[in-house]
C-alpha cells in the first residue's frame, strides 16, 4: 500500500510537470488549431536561457523566471510571425515547418553547447520531505503547486477578462469570433507568446530537477501531445487534469509493467482516447473539425 | 425505386428531419423544395448514407439500404451532387470523370473514353485538361453532374446544383438535367429556384421545419395555400 | 461502350457548336518512355562515379532515400495521408532481413519478401484505427506509433539486439547480398528506386492511383463517386509500406549495423521521407527522387564537412530547408516547374 502511495505520488508530480508544459500547446492548439511539434524545444530553449542566467549571473533559476518569462514571450512571438502565420489554415505544412523548428533549434542549442551535459542543482534540489510513510521531493511538489495555480489562474483569466474572453470565442468558432471585431492576428500573437513564456516558467521548475542536454525536448513533447489528446482541444482544465493522468499512467505503468515499456502503454491509451473520444475526456469540441485537407 | 419511410432526424434537442416518407418512382423528376433551415440537405444527407436517421428507414429498388455507407449506395447506383460543389481540384475535368468512371471500367483507356463522352455531353469537352481549380462555377457544377453520370447511377440526386447562377447557365443546367433524365435516370432535386421547378418538374414536395407539408402535381402543390404560406410567407419575413 | 447521354432529340444537334473534340491529353496516352529514359540517366553516375569509394556511398544513399521517399509518397502524396509512422516499416523491413539472415541464414534476397510482407500487414493493422483520425491527428498518433516501435525494438532485446544492436559480420558474397566493390551497393539501390518509381507510374496509370488521388482532393466527393475510402486508403498505406520495408531491408545489408536509434530516428527516417518529397514536390513522381538526389548529397557533404567545425551543423541546415520549404516551396521543384510551363503555354 505505501508503495502504490508512493508511486502515486510520484506520478502526481510528475504529472504537474507535463500539465505545466502541455497547458502552453494546448493553448496554441486550441487557439491557432496549430500542432506545434517545436514545443518541447521551446521548453528546452527557456531551460538553456534560464542556465545562461545561472551560469553566466549566478541567479537562482527561481528568480531569472522573471528574466526568462519576457524573452521567451518574445520568442513565442518571433515563432508565430515567422512560421506560423505564413501557414495558416495549412496543417500539414505547420506540423513540417515546426518540425523543422524543432531541429533547428535542437542542432542550435548542440552546436552552441558542444553537447556537454550541464545542470543547475540548487540546495532545493535534493530536499525531500517526508509525510507519513510518503517521501516528497520539494522541487517536484512545488511545480505541481505552481502548474495548479497557472492552470486555475489561466482558466480564469480565460473566463472572466474580455481578452480571455474573445480567446475563448476563437476557440470555439473562430469565423464567428472574426465577425465580432476580435483582432484574430493580436490575439494568436499573444497566444503563442503565452506558451512559449509558460514554457519560461516550466523552465524555471524544472531547472533543479532535469539537467539540461539539447535533447530534452523529446521527453516532454510525446507525453504533451498525450496530455493535449486526452484534456481536448483547447481546454486549460483539461491540459491540467490530462498531465496529472498521464504521469500517473506513466508512474503505475513503469512499476507494475515494466519501466521500459511505460511509454508505449500510455501511448496506446492515448491512441485509444483519440479513436475512442477524439474530442478529448474534457473538451466538448470536435477533434474531427481539424481536417486535414493537404494542398500537396 | 426509392422509398423512405417514417424517416426522422434529430440533432442534440433538434428535429431537423421529422417523419418523412414518400417514394419516387423510376423515371421521375421530383423536386424538393422549402424554406431554407427546412431540413431540405439533411433529408438528402439521410438518403445518401453521409448521416444515418434516428428512426426510419429507407429502401432503393425494393432493397433496405439504411445502414448503408455513402460508397456503397453510390455502387448500388445512386450518384449525387454537393450543395457547394465539390470538384477534386488538382486533378484535371477529365481526371474528374474519369474517377466516376473507373467504378464500372478497370482499365484506364476505358474509362477515359467514357469520361471523354461524357465530358463532350455535358459541354465540357474543351476543358478536358484544365485544373478543376480552374473552372467556373457553372462548370463545376456540370463537372459535379459529369462525375455523377460517369458511375452509371439509375437514380441521381442533385443538391442546388442551379444556385448562383446567372439565367444563361441556368438554361444550360436545365437541359442537362432534362437530358439526364431522358437517358432513363430518376432525378431528385433540391431547387430554390420555384420558375425552374415549374418548367421541368412534374412532381414536388414541400419540407417545411424538418416535416413534408406537402407532395403532388407541381401545379396543384405551388397553388396550395399552405405551401405559400410556408415557403413565401417565410420568405416575405 | 457507349456511356453519354442520349441528346434531347436530334433537332437541336446540328444547333450544337460541337467542335472536333481532342481526345489527346488524357492520362491513357501520356508517354511512358521519357520517365523510362529519365530512370537511365539517373542511373549513369554509378558508372561514372565507381572509381571513387566516398561519392558512390552517398550516390548508394541517395538512391536509396529516393526509393524511400518515393515510396512514402504514395501514401502521403497521392492519397493525402502524412504518416510519420514510416520508421516503422523501415525499422520491421530492416530488422526482419536481418534477423532471418542471421539466425535462419536465409539470404537477404529472400528476406526482402518475408520483410515486405510484415510492412504491409502492420501497415494495415496500424491503419485500421489511425486512418480515422484528421488533420494533426493523424500526423501525432502515427509520430507516436514510431516511438512505440523504437520503445519494443530496445525491450524485445533477445530479438533486436536491444540498444546494442545487431551486427552483421562483412561476409562478401551475391548471396549475401555483401559487397567489396561498393558500386554494387549503388546499383541495388539505384534498382531499388528504379522499382518504386515503376511502380508510382503505373498506379498513377490504375484504378487505385486515382482513388488515391481523389480520396486526397475530397473523400466526400470520392465515396459519392462509389470510392470505398478507408479500403482504398489502408491499399496505398500497403503497397508504401511493403516498398518501405524493402528499403529498410536493404539499408541493414548496406549499413551492416542496424539499432534503434538509427532505425526510429525521426529526423534521419520518419521526417526525412517527407522532407525529400516536399523539397522535390509532394505528389508527383518526380518529386520524391528529386528531392532526394539535392538534399542527400548536400546533407552527407554538409556532415562531413561541419562535423569538426560545428556538431549538427547539418541538422540546422536541413531544419531551415524544412521551414522555407514549408513557407516558400509548397508544391516543390516539380510543382514550381510544372507551374512555370503552364503560365508559359497560357
Amino acid at each position: 500500500m505505501d508503495t502504490f502511495l508512493n508511486i502515486l505520488v510520484a506520478g502526481l508530480l510528475l504529472g504537474g510537470i507535463y500539465s505545466l508544459v502541455s497547458i502552453g500547446l494546448n493553448l496554441v492548439f486550441g487557439v491557432l488549431r496549430v500542432v506545434n511539434f517545436a514545443h518541447g524545444a521551446v521548453v528546452m530553449v527557456a531551460l538553456y536561457v534560464t542556465y545562461f542566467f545561472y551560469a553566466v549571473f549566478g541567479l537562482d533559476p527561481y528568480i531569472a523566471v522573471v528574466l526568462v518569462v519576457p524573452i521567451m514571450f518574445v520568442f513565442g512571438m518571433g515563432i508565430y510571425w515567422f512560421i506560423l502565420r505564413p501557414l495558416q489554415d495549412e496543417p500539414m505544412m505547420q506540423t513540417f515547418a515546426t518540425f523543422g523548428l524543432l531541429i533547428v533549434l535542437q542542432n542550435t542549442v548542440l552546436a552552441i553547447t558542444r553537447g556537454e551535459p550541464h545542470s543547475m542543482n540548487t540546495e532545493l534540489s535534493r530536499l525531500v520531505f517526508s509525510i507519513g510513510p510518503l517521501n516528497v521531493s520539494a522541487v517536484r511538489a512545488l511545480s505541481l503547486v505552481v502548474a495548479t495555480i497557472i492552470a486555475g489562474g489561466l482558466a480564469a483569466a480565460l473566463r472572466y477578462t474580455l481578452t480571455g474572453k474573445a480567446i475563448r470565442g476563437l476557440i470555439q468558432d473562430r469565423p464567428v469570433g472574426v465577425l465580432m471585431g476580435i483582432n484574430v492576428r493580436q490575439m494568436y500573437t499573444l497566444c503563442v507568446g503565452m506558451s512559449a513564456a509558460l514554457a519560461g516558467v516550466a523552465a524555471a521548475l524544472l531547472a533543479p530537477i532535469y539537467s539540461l542536454s539539447p535533447g530534452l525536448g523529446d521527453d516532454f513533447i510525446l507525453p504533451a501531445f498525450a496530455v493535449v489528446v486526452l484534456g481536448g482541444l483547447g481546454s486549460t482544465m483539461g491540459a491540467y487534469f490530462g498531465g496529472l493522468l498521464v504521469g500517473i499512467i506513466e508512474a503505475l505503468a513503469g512499476f507494475y509493467i515494466d519501466p521500459t515499456l511505460k511509454q508505449a502503454i500510455w501511448f496506446l491509451v492515448f491512441i485509444a482516447v483519440l479513436i475512442l473520444r477524439p474530442s478529448g475526456l474534457m473538451g466538448r469540441l470536435g477533434a474531427e473539425e481539424v481536417g486535414l485537407r493537404g494542398n500537396a | 425505386m426509392l422509398e423512405i419511410a417514417g424517416i426522422t432526424k434529430k440533432f442534440a434537442g433538434l428535429t431537423a428531419v421529422n417523419q418523412v416518407s414518400f417514394a419516387v418512382d423510376a423515371g421521375e423528376i421530383v423536386s424538393i423544395i422549402g424554406p431554407n433551415g427546412a431540413g431540405k440537405s439533411t433529408l438528402f444527407n439521410l438518403l445518401t448514407g453521409n448521416l444515418q436517421p434516428t428512426i426510419g428507414s429507407v429502401r432503393y429498388c425494393g432493397k433496405p439500404i439504411t445502414g448503408y455507407s455513402p460508397e456503397r449506395r453510390a455502387r448500388l447506383g445512386m450518384g449525387r451532387t454537393f450543395q457547394i460543389a465539390k470538384p477534386l481540384l488538382a486533378l484535371s475535368a477529365l481526371e474528374n470523370v474519369l474517377v466516376g468512371a473507373f467504378l464500372h471500367q478497370r482499365r484506364l483507356a476505358d474509362a477515359e473514353a467514357a469520361a471523354f463522352d461524357i465530358l463532350d455531353d455535358v459541354g465540357l469537352a474543351d476543358r478536358a485538361a484544365i485544373p478543376a481549380s480552374e473552372l467556373t462555377l457553372s462548370e463545376r457544377r456540370r463537372l459535379e453532374i459529369a462525375r455523377a453520370i460517369a458511375t452509371r447511377p439509375n437514380l441521381i440526386l442533385l443538391d442546388e446544383v442551379m444556385a448562383g447562377l446567372n439565367p444563361t447557365e441556368v438554361h444550360l443546367a436545365v437541359e442537362l438535367v432534362r437530358r439526364v433524365n431522358q437517358r432513363g435516370i430518376t432525378v431528385l432535386l433540391i431547387e430554390h429556384n420555384l420558375k425552374v421547378v415549374r418548367s421541368f418538374s412534374r412532381r414536388v414536395i414541400v419540407l417545411d421545419r424538418g416535416k413534408l407539408i406537402a407532395d403532388g402535381q407541381a401545379e396543384s402543390v405551388l397553388a396550395d395555400t399552405a405551401v405559400i404560406e410556408a415557403y413565401l410567407g417565410a420568405r416575405r419575413s | 461502350m457507349d456511356t453519354a447521354i442520349p441528346r434531347a432529340g436530334e433537332a437541336d444537334a446540328p444547333a450544337r457548336q460541337t467542335p472536333t473534340i481532342q481526345r489527346t491529353g488524357g492520362p491513357a496516352s501520356r508517354p511512358v518512355w521519357p520517365h523510362l529514359l529519365g530512370l537511365l540517366v539517373l542511373l549513369l553516375p554509378i558508372y561514372l562515379l565507381r572509381g571513387n569509394p566516398f561519392w558512390i556511398g552517398i550516390l548508394a544513399f541517395t538512391y536509396l532515400f529516393a526509393g524511400l521517399a518515393a515510396s512514402w509518397n504514395i501514401i502521403a502524396g497521392f492519397g493525402g495521408q502524412f504518416s510519420l509512422a514510416h520508421g516503422v516499416f523501415f525499422g520491421v523491413g530492416a530488422y526482419t532481413v536481418a534477423l532471418l539472415y542471421l539466425r535462419a541464414g536465409i539470404s537477404p534476397w529472400l528476406g526482402l519478401l518475408p520483410a515486405m510482407l510484415l510492412g504491409a500487414v502492420i501497415s494495415a493493422l496500424i491503419s485500421w484505427p489511425t486512418f480515422r483520425l484528421r488533420g494533426p491527428f493523424f500526423a501525432i498518433a502515427t509520430m507516436a506509433l514510431n516511438e512505440v516501435a523504437a520503445v519494443f525494438a530496445n525491450y524485445f532485446d533477445h530479438l533486436t539486439g536491444g540498444p546494442r544492436g545487431l551486427l552483421i559480420p562483412f561476409r562478401a558474397g551475391l548471396a549475401n547480398m555483401i559487397f567489396v566493390e561498393r558500386w554494387k551497393y549503388a546499383l541495388l539501390t539505384g534498382m531499388f528506386m528504379v522499382l518504386v518509381v515503376i511502380v508510382s507510374l503505373v498506379l498513377l496509370r490504375s484504378r487505385l492511383g486515382y482513388y488515391l488521388l481523389a480520396v486526397r482532393e475530397d473523400e466526400d466527393a470520392a465515396r459519392a463517386a462509389g470510392i470505398p475510402a478507408l479500403r482504398v486508403k489502408i491499399l496505398g498505406m500497403m503497397i508504401s509500406a511493403a516498398l518501405t520495408a524493402m528499403g529498410g531491408g536493404l539499408f541493414a545489408m548496406f549499413v551492416r549495423v542496424i539499432d534503434p536509434p538509427t532505425l526510429f530516428s525521426l529526423q534521419d527516417v520518419g521526417v526525412k521521407f517527407a522532407l525529400l518529397t516536399l523539397i522535390g514536390g509532394m505528389g508527383t513522381i518526380w518529386g520524391p527522387v528529386l528531392g532526394a538526389m539535392l538534399i542527400v548529397p548536400l546533407e552527407n557533404f554538409l556532415r562531413t564537412w561541419l562535423s569538426d567545425v560545428l556538431p549538427g551543423g547539418h541538422y540546422i541546415v536541413l531544419g531551415l530547408f524544412m521551414i522555407l520549404a514549408a513557407r516558400f516551396m509548397k508544391r516543390g521543384v516539380v510543382g514550381a516547374y510544372l507551374t512555370l510551363i503552364r503560365r508559359r503555354r497560357a
